[in-house]
Parts: structure tokens; sequence; C-alpha cells
């Protein structure tokens, strides 16, 4: 005698099995039609064969499985295919589904039947493909593909294969019956089983109510190694997981399958058909049925061919309407009810039962639950069934699911007993019902939110971007007109650029820490959390990775040279420093990281998440994509400006170095002009020759005077820059703005101060060159003061122009005003430039005077010193103009590449480069997008909802960004056309 | 042709709520019967008061809450919450103590909570708990065994008490009941204390083991029945059981012994009757042994040191009150789980 295990609660419903026992298994009468559901199983629908209108054998295939668990149809009946649409199909929503429908032309003939020889020594795979080829699935009530449970060795360690002739249902006697009819082909069919699956051990499980199927069993289980296993009768015996218990002590986990635990669960029906499929190659197109209930006078069991109407069956039975309280497909604690009689027979289909009043009276009023927990000793599932109901009722579905509402079997045991009548499992099945569609709305409002939020990020690139462009050209138009002035140089306060742009920076750096700690977190959460929150935590990321791409998309707008890189730039020159490269190249080292992770992940993750982690996949190397284009963009331009050919530093910066350097080297070099004129000055002085002293001081005055010009010209340039760039990143515009001006401030004060001192100085050369009574001197250092005092007062307006800016409310500082004050500042640079130009001509007109006096006055020494002198300044004046040029126009670019061959060289190279990362992203998307349009494909072949909705948003995303790296593509093939 | 539609099971097990109160009522018949032989008439009457007021109350507020009382009514659980006050009540009780009984169980503790099953508390012991803190004079006055009396008191007499108006139950009728005594005897070793009294203590004993004796037949029948499952009364006796013979144990002089504490008072017919009331008890099996345990425990804490001479309806209430509680942290260990979860959170 085995040891049998128990399991808690179970009922002891009265078992009416005798009233359907009494007559033999008979034949149904062939039906005059069948309607053959195409999803008869759990998986995907099957996906049919014929045509309306085709003529069919019996056991042809007419709709083959579709996906890995789906399950073929065959046609049931010879005849004609009439119809294949939408039908009424037995299920307890009453829905209707596809079915084709075959009118019988009464003759039955069958086709071709292809048995499996010699079994014994048949393949593994040969037995798998017979059972599939036969679309047979689990008739026990699920219907979930058989071959597709027989391959589970593939997976699991199997070491018991259990047959489950529990029937504990009362009324159905199909099992009973068939069991009693066809043992040899049952024994046959757990054999084939067994080789299928090899267990050690193979157990039939039959409740003790059926003792002469338990003898008939037994015999034919003589010299085999399967037991029949005689379990005492309590429902829900037949359960799987209650069988599984019975037989093996073992419980099946909570969410787990049978095969976990080492164990094969499968119907008597099912290996009834196995048998069939295998040694005769017939396909399910028949089950044995129990018709059953007081108002049929005609109770037995009977084989019928699947998609026969019940109107038929019932009309064989001799079912008489008016009696029946209701009809019941399957028994009485899992059945559900029909509402008409055009439903067919299904794989599924064990039992119609149809009770009288007498039998099934109408339902009790429900009435308040008395806590009695009569419930809790009837559950199997060891469940707090009133508990339940308490959180069905008040919709607590959190509490339901804590509760385990989804280890609830449905076996209406709870219900049966509850003496308030309370229609438990109707509570459940609604709370089910609800937290699956919770879920399902969840998922899908996740979607949208990553498609909405990726959209505004695109959405705020692109609008950063069109700002950025507009800022630049702005920038390129201002900074043309004034490049035809007399430069000269003097030293210039330490350039202000770099600070600023490190400003900016920062800011940004700090927003993308803050992120990416954010990120992190949420990424170390998701690690420790379970499968219960994990997709709350999933969101929480997803939002997090969402704010690093968005902080990285701004920073992406924010350097102009994203957008159109010909065009924009080296216009702002500050525009994409080595800072911001720095940082995308960390961004992009973060994102390989998540990627990696990602990857990891989904090696680790089981089957059922996996669509969802490689969707995140996808995100994180899409991220990386991006990035790497940016990166890319950025590194572009560096060629630009013949820089060395490392990306590191950005070409605008290092044009904006090279201009400040050759200013500083220009005024490095009119300071030594000026200290030489100053010298050659004293020597005059010495000599005592006032007309060469005029003469000497005149040239000083007027290098001096153009010294002070370039070094505006160069604050002015700067400035124009600086303002460029805290125009540029829009977003992180406010607090950059301040720290810029505050610098600027600061310069501004430094500038008026040196004025101030240089007024001061001159008038104190005035005042000696009053004394000594010459009146060149005088003149010149009159032109001198004037000069300095202009140049206070400029330093005076500026400092005003920035005091007052910086008053101004930092709300303010939007990309409009920003931009806006940018074409002031260029603007002040223009009139600045206009000024020095003037002050320069001034100064060249004054020598040509003097020039022409000493022509009056006839000393031919003095007219050539004076001649030399005025060339000399003219020179000079021109070397500065041309200077201050080089300066617009590195700064313009535009007109460099005219005037520079080899810059236009370096541009075309960097295009080029541009142009081939390009295409490569452009190819490489593409081949992401063929990627995720296969899984896609895939996915709809599985028939995954799930799945193919994740798989439709990453096809979406691949095609986003393939016109994305498409349109870059156009761009800058454009470009190069140009 | 179409068909009702009609949510699985389809099957139903013949035993409603209705019959469910019914049963109870029907066990309580032994107990109520022995008091009555041992008691007299008073145990009756008051059952009878309570239950025709207990219904009229609950059809009226019923109408007041705006629904159909027929239903509840029918239900019987109105009726079964009276009969249990009217047993828990002395004999001889006023009418008026008795109707001011059934108003507070009925009206306040059930009704207003919410009706039948939202009522965390058991509605008996919340009106005889407020009865023996507001009348603790009537409340504490027992009958006296008829076989200490010469002639037992007659229906007549029993009437006349009820309804004659006077505070008191005659005198000659009434005395401490044995806890109550026991509660009084200072320092008189127990058997003395009877003596003392002029009674003989066999016979007192006799008369409150076999009305308790009574009652656990009630039960043993509802347990039978499977009305309710055996642990809450076994660990509430088991524990007073155990607690009792412990301290007996040490002093048997100063504390009543295990039999003192099982036969006496209220305690067999608060164990099957009481605790049992599925309304207001823990759910699970092992919530229920913990309820039961408390119960115990609590009983023989108030009894013995306690200011009441009796204390299952304070025990069961304060035990009400711990009930959810329990509940959340005895679930059962569900199929296909590990353990039990406990407590409300989720602790994966
Ligand atoms: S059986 Fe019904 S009345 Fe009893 S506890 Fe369960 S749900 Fe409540
Ligand atoms: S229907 Fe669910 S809750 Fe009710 S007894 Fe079955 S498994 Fe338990």
């Amino acid at each position: 005698m085995r040891t049998l295990w128990d399991f808690h609660g179970g009922i002891h419903p009265d078992e009416n099995k005798q009233q359907s026992v009494q007559q033999p298994l008979v034949q149904a009468p062939l039906p005059s039609k069948v309607i053959l559901p195409l999803q008869q199983h759990i998986g995907a629908p099957a996906e049919p064969l014929v045509t309306v209108g085709d003529q069919v054998k019996t056991g042809q295939l007419i709709a083959k499985a579709d996906g890995f668990i789906s399950a073929n149809i065959h046609a049931s009946i010879s005849g004609t295919v009439t119809a294949i649409g939408e039908h009424p199909i037995p299920h307890a929503s009453g829905m209707n589904d596809l079915c084709i429908t075959i009118e019988s032309d009464g003759k039955d003939e069958w086709a071709m039947l292809e048995p499996v020889s010699d079994w014994q020594n048949a393949e593994v795979d040969t037995l798998l493909n017979a059972i599939s080829k036969a679309g047979i699935v689990g008739m026990g009530g699920a219907g979930f593909p058989t071959a597709v449970k027989a391959r589970t060795r593939e997976r699991h360690a199997i070491d018991t294969l259990v047959i489950n002739a529990a029937e504990c249902e009362p009324y159905i006697t199909a099992d009973d019956m068939a069991m009693r009819t066809y043992p040899q082909q049952l024994v046959l069919g757990a054999q084939i089983l067994c080789k299928l699956v090899d267990p050690s051990s193979c157990l039939i499980g039959i409740e003790d109510n059926k003792p002469e199927a338990i003898k008939v069993l037994q015999e034919a289980t003589k010299g085999t190694h399967i037991d029949v296993v005689v379990i005492p009768t309590k429902y829900p015996s037949g359960g799987e997981k209650q069988l599984i218990k019975i037989l093996t002590g073992r419980e099946v986990p909570s969410g787990g399958l049978p095969a976990d635990i080492g164990v094969v669960c499968q119907n008597v029906g099912t290996a009834i058909a196995i048998a069939k499929a295998v040694t005769l190659g017939e396909p399910l197109v028949s089950r044995i049925t129990t018709l059953t209930g007081n108002a049929m006078t005609r109770r037995q069991n009977v084989e019928v061919r699947l998609g026969t109407p019940i109107r038929e069956l019932l009309d064989y039975a001799g079912f008489n309407a008016s009696l029946a309280s209701r009809l019941i497909m399957g028994g009485p604690m899992m059945g559900f009810t029909l509402t008409g009689d055009q439903l067919p027979v299904v794989k599924t289909t064990n039992c119609l039962l149809a009770p009288t009043h007498q039998e099934f009276p109408d339902p009790e009023p429900e009435n308040p639950c008395i806590r009695c927990g009569m419930c809790e000793q009837a559950c199997p599932a060891e469940l707090l069934p009133q508990q339940l109901h308490w959180f069905a009722k008040a919709e607590e579905f959190e509490k339901a699911q804590l509760f385990n509402l989804f280890d609830c079997i449905e076996c209406g045991a709870c219900a049966y007993v509850c003496p308030s009548s309370i229609p438990l499992v109707q509570y459940y099945r609604f709370a089910k019902t609800e937290i699956r569609k919770e879920q399902e709305e969840a998922k899908k409002a996740e979607r949208a939110k990553i498609r909405f939020e990726q959209r505004q990020a695109r959405l705020e690139r692109e609008e950063a971007e069109k700002i950025a462009a507009r800022n630049a050209r702005m920038a390129a138009a201002a900074a043309k007109s004034p490049a035809s002035s007399t430069t000269a140089a003097t030293p210039s306060p330490a350039p202000a650029a770099n600070g600023l742009d490190e400003a900016a920076a920062k800011k940004l750096k700090i927003q993308r820490a803050a992120a990416s700690v954010a990120l992190k977190k949420a990424e170390k959460a998701l690690a420790e959390a379970t499968d219960d929150n994990r997709s709350k935590l999933e969101a929480d990321l997803k939002a997090a990775q969402d704010k690093v791409a968005s902080i990285d998309a701004q920073l992406g707008g924010g350097s102009p040279a994203s957008p159109a890189p010909a065009a924009a730039q080296a216009t702002n020159p500050n525009g994409l420093d080595e800072a911001a490269l720095k940082k995308l190249k960390i961004q992009r080292a973060a994102a390989s990281v998540a990627l990696k992770k990602a990857e990891k992940a989904l090696e680790e993750a089981s089957d059922e998440d996996k669509s969802k982690l490689e969707a995140d996949l996808k995100v994180a190397q899409d991220k990386v994509a991006d990035i790497e284009k940016q990166l890319g963009i950025a590194s572009a331009p560096s060629a630009t400006t013949a820089a060395p050919p490392q990306a590191a530093p950005a070409a605008a910066n290092e044009a904006q170095e090279k201009a400040l350097k050759q200013a500083k080297i220009a005024v490095a070099a009119s300071k030594a002009a000026i200290k030489k004129a100053e010298k050659a000055l004293v020597h005059a002085q010495r000599d005592n020759d006032p007309d060469e002293v005029a003469a000497k001081e005149a040239a000083i005055v007027t290098a001096k005077a153009n010294a002070v010009k370039a070094e505006e010209k160069l604050k002015a340039l700067e400035e124009s820059a600086k303002s460029a760039s805290a125009a540029s990143p829009t977003q992180a515009a406010p607090a950059a703005d301040s720290a810029d001006q505050e610098k600027a401030l600061k310069q501004a004060k430094i500038a008026a101060a040196a004025s101030k001192a240089a007024i001061k100085k001159a008038e104190k050369e005035l005042t000696a060159a009053q004394d000594s009574g010459d009146a060149g001197q005088i003149a010149a250092c009159e032109a001198k003061l004037t000069t300095a005092k202009e140049k206070a007062q400029q330093a005076a307006d500026n400092l005003t122009a920035l005091q007052n800016a910086a008053s101004q409310p930092k709300a303010e500082a939007t990309a409009a005003s920003s931009g806006d004050d940018a074409v002031a500042d260029q603007e002040k640079a223009l009139k600045q430039a206009k000024i020095a130009a003037a002050a320069s001509k001034a100064a060249i007109k004054k020598a040509e005077k003097e020039l022409t006096a000493a022509q009056d006055s006839g000393d031919a020494e003095q007219i050539a010193a004076c001649e030399a002198k005025l060339s000399t300044v003219k020179e000079k004046a021109q070397q500065a103009a041309d200077k201050l040029a080089a300066l617009q126009n590195s700064s313009a670019e535009a007109p460099k590449a005219e005037s520079q061959p080899a810059a236009a060289d370096n541009a075309a190279e960097a295009q080029e480069k541009a142009l081939k990362q390009a295409k490569i992203i452009a190819a490489a998307t593409k081949t992401a997008l063929k990627k995720a349009e296969k899984a896609l494909a895939e996915a709809e072949a599985s028939g995954d909802a799930q799945a193919i909705s994740d798989q439709q948003v990453v096809v979406e995303r691949c095609k986003n960004k393939f016109a994305d790296a498409e349109q870059k593509l156009a761009q800058l093939t454009g470009t190069e056309v140009c | 042709m179409a068909f009702i539609r009609v949510s699985s099971p389809h099957l139903h097990r013949p035993l409603s709520t209705s019959k469910v109160m019914q049963t109870v009522i029907l066990a309580t018949l032994p107990g109520l019967a022995a008091l009555t032989w041992l008691f007299g008439w008073g145990s009756i009457i008051n059952v009878l008061i309570a239950s025709v007021s207990g219904l009229l109350f609950e059809a009226l507020i019923l109408k007041m809450r705006g629904r159909n009382p027929l239903p509840a009514l029918k239900d019987n659980s109105a009726l079964l919450t009276c009969v249990l006050l009217g047993i828990a009540l002395p004999p001889l009780a006023p009418w008026w103590l008795v109707v001011t009984g059934t108003f507070v169980a009925i009206v306040i503790a059930k009704q207003l909570y919410g009706g039948l099953g939202n009522n965390p508390f058991n509605p008996a012991m919340v009106a005889y708990a407020l009865l023996l803190i507001s009348f603790p004079v009537e409340m504490t006055q027992w009958v006296t065994p008829a076989a200490l009396l010469d002639s037992s008191v007659s229906l007549t007499q029993s009437l006349s008490a009820v309804f004659g108006g006077a505070v008191n139950a005659p005198d000659a009728f009434t005395m401490a009941t044995p806890l109550d005594g026991f509660k009084h005897k200072g320092a008189l070793m127990a058997d003395e204390y009877w003596v003392q009294n002029g009674f003989q203590p066999e016979k007192v004993w006799e008369a409150w083991a076999t009305a308790s004796i009574a009652f656990m037949l009630g039960g043993l029948y509802l347990l039978w029945k499977r009305i309710f499952t055996w642990h809450t009364p076994v660990a509430m006796l088991g524990t007073l059981f155990v607690l009792s013979l412990l301290f007996y144990g040490t002093d048997a002089s100063n504390y009543a012994s295990p039999m003192v504490h099982l036969l006496s008072g209220a305690t067999m017919f608060g164990a099957f009757f009481i605790a049992t009331d599925p309304v207001t008890a823990a759910t699970s099996n092992k919530g229920k042994i913990w309820f039961g345990i408390g119960i115990g425990v609590l009983v023989y804490v108030i009894r013995t040191w306690g200011n009441y001479p009796d204390a299952v309806a304070f025990s069961v209430l304060l035990m009400n009150f711990a009930a959810p509680f329990i509940d959340y942290y005895t679930q059962p260990r569900s199929f296909g789980h590990n353990k039990a979860r406990k407590g409300i959170k989720n602790e994966k």
C-alpha cells in the first residue's frame, strides 16, 4: 500500500455519478455540421488552412498551430467548409471567436492517417511530432497543448508521471467510462508518455468511487510499471496540484508548474488520445462527453465529434428545456453556464449538465458573511476565503493579492460550504480580472509614458537646437560688419571665456550627477526588488533614465554644434568646449555600463520578463547610440580649425583660443612698438629736435590709441562670445548668466579703473608738455588724453550696462532675451570697433598733417622721418586691422572657408568624418530596426499580446531613430554638396 | 433558447446561516433545561423576555435603517444573541434589566456597527458587561440552587419577582454565586467558607457543575455538527485548566481548584457559546487557538486577582479587540508557499 498524503480542506458533495454510468459508452450520431473554434486550447489560435467551399475529409488538418504554444485543428467530419468567421464559443464570458464551420456530407470519409510504426523504438521527436500533429491538448479542462507539456523534460528533471483519473467533480463520468472502455489505450498512452518524459514512476491516481474502472485498470496495468493508486474521494482531489500532493506529498510552488517539482500530470482522455494518435495516426477529432442531469432522459457518456453543436447532442439526449434550471458545460463545481444551444463541443468539453430546478435550485440571496470560517476549512489552497471576499468586495485588490488571491484555483469549495450563500468564486474572478486589467493598464500607461517622455525630450532638443542655430546666425551677421577697422593690441584682462564655459558646464554636470544618483538608486532598488514591486521600480528607473536623457539632450541641444555643424559650429566659439565633450564621453561610459547591466539582467532573467528586459536593453542601446552620435557630432568640428586629430578640444573653442592668442601677440607686439617709439622719443627729446619729438610722440599716440582700440575690440569679441555662449544652454542659462555677469562686471570695473589711471597719466603728461611749452607735445598729449577719456567713458558705459544686466531678474534671462543680449553685445562691439577705426584714422590724418607741416618747413630729414613714421603707423594700423579681421573671420567661420584653403580642407575632412559616422549610425539603426521588426513578427507569431505590444514599441522607437539618423545623414550630405 | 447565467459552483451545501444559528440555539437547550431544573424558571423567563424584546428591537432598528427586517429576522442571529444574553443574566433578574440588555446588544452592539457580520464585539457580552458595570447588585444576585431551598421557586413567584418591580429579587431566593463567594472568603480556607455559610459545598458544586456539563454537552453537539471547530473552546479551557492547576498546586488553600474554574460560573457556557461566536472571533485555526488562550488567561487573571468574580464577558470582549490583530499574524500557510505570511505588510 502506497503512502498517501492529504490536502487541506476539500468537500464531499453528492456524487451523482450513477445516473450516467448505467449505459455503456456509445458513439453520438454524426452531426449535420461542426463548428470548430480556432482556439480550443491555451495559447495562440490556430491558423486556418482552408477556405470557404473547400472539401475536407475527417481528420484533415484545417488549421495549423500558430506558434510554440498552440494546437492543430482537424476536420471532425467530411464535408464542405461553409464559413470561417465569428461564432459564439463555449466560454464563461459567452464570447464569440473565429470558427470554421463544416457542413457534413454524411459520408464521414477519413483522410489518410499516418500512424507511427513501432513506437517503442521510435525517436522521441517522432512521437512528440505525432502528438502535436494530432492537435492533442489537455482534455481535463484547461486545454494546454500536450506536446508542449510532454517536452518539459528538456527543461526539468521529471521523476513522476501522474495520470489524473480522479475525476472528482460530481456528475461527470467521462473519464470513468473511458477507462472502463479503453483501458488498454490508456495504458498505452501512459507508456508513450513515459517514453517521452522518462519518469522513474508512473501513477494513475483514481478516486475510490470508481471500483469498476479501478478493477479494469489493475488488470490492464499488470506486467507494466504503471501503478494504479486508489485515493479517497474528496473534492477537489482531481485538481492537478491536489492530486500531486496526494500522490507524492509534494506541493507545486505558488506560481510554479508541476514540472518544477519533477512531476508531469496528464488527464485520462489525453493519454487515450495520445495512444490513438501514435498507434493509429488519428488526430483529435472526437472526445468523450458526459450527458447528464435530470432534464435529460438519456443520461450517458457519448463519444462525440468535436464541433458538434450542442443542440444536436441535447436532442439526442432527450433534453427537456422546460425542466432545466440551467445548462452547464463542465461539472457542477467548476463548469460554466451556457446561454444558448448553438455552441459547439470543444476539446475540453467533458460534460453537458442539464439539471432540473429540484437538483440545482436558483441561488439563494447572498447574506452577510458571519466569518464562520467554514470556507477556510474547505479551501484546498489553504487561503482565507472570507478575507479575500472582504478585500474583493471592498476592491482592496492589493490586499487580496497579499492574501494570495492568485493561488485560488476557483474550485468553488468555499462557496459550496458558505452558509451565507455568498458567491465567493464570483468575487475572486472579479478581483482577478480587475487586477489583471489594472496591471495591463499600468503597463500600457508605462509604455505611453516612455513614449511621451522620449518625444518630449526630442522636442526639447530640437527646440534648443533651433534657438542655438538662430543665435549663431545672428552672431555671425553681427560679427561680419566691424571687420574693416585698424587694429592694434594692448594687454587685455584675463579672458573670461573659459570661466564662463566652466560655469555652464558645472551646472549641467551637477544636474547630471543628481540624475545619475537617482538613476543608480533606482537601479539598485530594482536589483533588490522582488517581482511584486518590480514594475513600479522599473517605472522609477525609467523616469530617472529619462531625466538623465533629457539633461543629455539639453547638453546636446545647448551645444550648437549638433544641429547643422557646418553652419553653426564656429559662429559660437564657446558653444562646445572640452567640458561638454568630456561629459558626453562620461555619459557614453555610463550608458554603456547600463547597457551591459541590462544585457546581464537579460541573461539571468526568466523567459517571462525577458521581453520586457529586451525592451529595456533596446532603450539602453539606443541611448548609447544617441550619445555616440552626439559625441561624433561634437568631435567632428574639431577638425575644421586644423586642430590636431584628437577630437578632444572643441573646434570653436580652439578657434577662440587661437584668436585670443593672436590678439595677445598683437598686444605684446604693439606694446613693444610703443616702447620702441617711446625710446625713439626719448632720443629725439635728448637730441632736442622738436619736430622729431612731435613726430615720435604722434607715432606713440597713434600706436597707443590703436593698441587701446585693439584691446577694446578684443574685449568686445570676448564679450560677444560670452553672451553667445551664455545664450546657448537655454535651460541652464540663469545661473550661468549671473556668474558670467559677475565676472564681466569685475572685468569692466578693472577696465574702468585702468582707463581712469590712463587718464590721470595722460593728464600728467599733458601738464608736463604744457610746462615744456612744446606745442606738438601738448597736442599729442591732448589727443592721448582724449583717447583715454573715450576709453574711460566706454569702460564706464560698459560697466553700467553690465550692472543693469546684473540687476535684471534672473528669470528674464530666457533663451530669447539672452539671444537679444548677444545681439546687443555684438552691436556694442561694432560701435566700439567703429570708434576705434575713427580714432586710428584720426591718428593717421594727424601724422599726415605733421608730414605736410614738415614738408612745408622744407626740412628733408624731418620729412623723411615723418614719412617713415607715417608708414610705420599705417603699417601697424593695417596689421592690427588685418589681425582684427582675422579674429572676426575666425569667429565668423563662414568667410574662412573662402579665405583659408587649409581650413576649408580641414572642414571637408571633418565633414567626411561626420558623414561617415552618420552613415554608420544610420546603418546601425537600420539593423536595429530590422531586428526589432523580426522580433515583432516573432512576437505576433507567438500570439503573446504583451510581447507584441512591447515589440511594437521597440520597432517604433527604432523607426524614429532610423529616421533621425537618415535625416542627419541627408543634412550632412547636403552640406557637403554645398 | 436561453438559460440563466450563474457563476460556478452550481452546487451548494444545504446549510444556511439561519440553520447554523438555529442549531446553536438548539444546542443551548440542555444548558437552559439544567438551569431551569437547578435554579427555577428564571432563566427561561429571561430568555423569553430577551427574545421578544430583542426581535422587536431588531425589526425596529432595521426599519429605521431602511432595510427589510424580514431576512435579517429569519437568519436567527438576533434570536441567538437574545437567547445567549438571557442565559447569561441571573435568573429572576428584573425584566427591565433584560430589556436594557437586549437593547444594548441588538441596537448598539450589533446594528449600529452595521448589522450581522460587521460587529467587532460579541453583542451579548457587550450587553452583559454594560449591565454588570451599571447594575452590579442586580447582576450579582444569583438564585439559590433549588436543592438548597425547602421548596423551589414557583413560576408565579418567579414572575412576580421579575415583573414585580422590586429592585432586588427576594432575598430568600438569592445568594452569591460560588465564585463571588469565593472571592470574598477572606482568610478562610476554601472549604471552611462554604461550611461557614451554612451550605453543603457538595450541593452547590453539584448544581453548578451540572449546568456546566449541560452546556458542554450542547457545545460538543455543535462540534460534532461542525458548526465550529474545537480550537477556541479547547484552547480556552485548556489554558484555564493549566493555570488554575499551577496555582492550586502551589497553594491549594488559597486558590480555587481547576474544577471550580472549569465547572462553575460561565466557563463552559462561555467556551462553547460565547467565545465561538464566529463574527467576533479570530478566523484561522491557529488564530482561534491564540484567541482561546487569551480568553483563558484573562478569565483566570480577572477571577483570581481582579474585582469581578467572573470574567468571561470581559475576557471575550478584550480578545474581540485583539482578533483582527491575531488574524493578521496567524494566516495559514497557503498551498504551495514555503511559509505563512505574517502581518499586513508584504514581506517579500
Ligand atoms: S463560509 Fe461564508 S459566511 Fe462563513 S466565513 Fe466564509 S464567506 Fe463568511
Ligand atoms: S475557490 Fe479558491 S478560495 Fe475557494 S476554496 Fe477553492 S481555492 Fe479556496
